[in-house]
């Protein structure tokens, strides 16, 4: 899948390093799963973080460690020298197993609730920070904003354009607080969009302060 | 190559032939010197992770003996040791966050690890220019700049958030995002072949 806007590298490599909360790996893990350019991102981070690891000091570890290591080693066979099948998935809450399987959901089916003129949206339970799905009608302009902290946002139907480009299904748009933005939904679709944030968003002007509560802030 | 069986800073072809010693004759003075070698290093980063001493030993000791499980796992193509290990031990940490409900901070995909061909292909490596590549690293990561080096630090070796590493350093998320992506940008260049 060619992809034209994809995560900044600054977050592939936290991603790698397991250094992005849950909201922000839920949307990349969408994108990178189907982008090659992301997937040789986070293998060249695992090999800077295999040089990383080589070039860290050794701590000291007591002979009797070693010993208790050296005594488990018969009681394991060996794997076998082919990879291991993919662990079964785990348990996920039902809207991310849709989200896992996107491209063939069933989008429509979802309860989406109203939120403001043209826009419906549906949050999702994370952990840390914030995840929305957002729907918005064809030509429906959305407040200009700007971001305290990152904005990560992965299209999966429709498409939208603003300052940066047209992203459609697939590409990401990974802003943080030094970009305003006004995306504004394009006229042929409705456009559905996974969004994640740390922070809520901060409009600029007084009228889309009553969109305040479609980001839930 | 030759292998320097003294000397610390063997190359990838001996540390290769010692995982192939592990998978094919289950050679315990093999493990020995691989467990000698990377164990200190897996512990410096688990306790850099902010892992408590107990539990550090613990996941370092589980880490070692996947590495004597599933030594006919390695590739030595595909990349080098110390890439291999540096997995298994994030992985094993963050996956001990997500069952403690500590953080959950998932490891990449488990698909991901599992991208041998694909890593294969991009790579392309022998076992010569997957050392390389990882001394050029390592030589890349002495000359960045202190902010890029710290910020990278934070990232890899603590698994702080980019929102974490500009509270705790006092400097704007632009910055670090921007600080990250030039250190990544040096280090992958160093990476080399295939760019």
């Amino acid at each position: 899948m060619n992809m034209l806007f994809h995560p900044d590298d600054a977050t592939l490599a936290s991603y790698a390093a397991c250094g992005v909360e849950r909201n922000y790996s839920i949307v990349l893990d969408l994108h990178i799963r189907e982008c090659r350019h992301c997937q040789q991102r986070i293998s060249d981070a695992d090999h800077i973080g295999g040089a990383l690891l080589q070039a860290l000091p050794a701590a000291p570890l007591g002979q009797e460690q070693k010993a208790a290591v050296m005594a488990l080693l018969d009681g394991i066979a060996p794997a076998p020298g082919v990879k291991a099948p993919a662990p079964a998935p785990e348990e996920m809450p039902k809207i991310l197993e849709v989200l896992r399987n996107w491209r063939q959901a069933d989008l429509d089916a979802l309860p989406w609730k109203p939120m403001a003129p043209g826009i419906r949206r549906i949050p999702i339970e994370v952990p840390q920070g914030r995840l929305n799905l957002l729907r918005i009608a064809p030509g429906t302009c959305l407040p200009v904003h700007s971001h305290q902290g990152n904005e990560l946002t992965m299209v999966l139907r429709g498409s939208f354009s603003d300052e940066i480009g047209r992203f459609t299904p697939g590409n990401v748009a990974d802003l943080d607080d030094d970009v305003e933005h006004q995306p504004i939904a394009d006229r042929d679709e409705d456009c559905i969009c996974l969004v994640a944030t740390d922070a809520p968003l901060r409009f600029r002007d007084w009228l889309p302060q009553l969109l305040q509560p479609l980001f839930r802030l | 190559m030759s292998p320097q069986a003294n000397n610390e800073r063997v190359g990838d072809a001996h540390w290769a032939e010692l995982m192939a010693r592990i998978a094919d004759n289950r050679d315990k003075n093999a493990f020995s010197r691989v467990y000698d070698h990377f164990a200190p290093r897996v512990k410096s980063y688990l306790l850099g992770q902010g892992a408590q001493e107990a539990l550090a030993d613990e996941l370092l000791q589980a880490a070692l003996l996947q590495v004597w499980e599933k030594a006919g796992q390695f590739n030595a193509r595909v990349g080098s040791l110390s890439t291999w290990i540096y997995r298994i031990a994030r992985n094993r940490y963050f996956d001990h966050l997500r069952r403690e409900r500590v953080r959950d901070r998932p490891p990449p995909d488990a698909w991901l690890q599992q991208e041998d061909e694909f890593e294969r292909e991009v790579h392309g490596g022998t076992q010569t220019e997957v050392e390389r590549e990882r001394l050029s690293v390592e030589n890349a990561l002495k000359q960045l700049p202190s902010r890029q080096a710290q910020v990278l630090y934070m990232s890899f070796y603590q698994g702080k958030t980019h929102v974490e590493i500009a509270g705790e350093m006092d400097i704007p998320l632009g910055s670090v995002k921007s600080s990250l992506r030039l250190a990544f940008e040096k280090l992958r260049c160093s990476l080399g072949a295939h760019l």
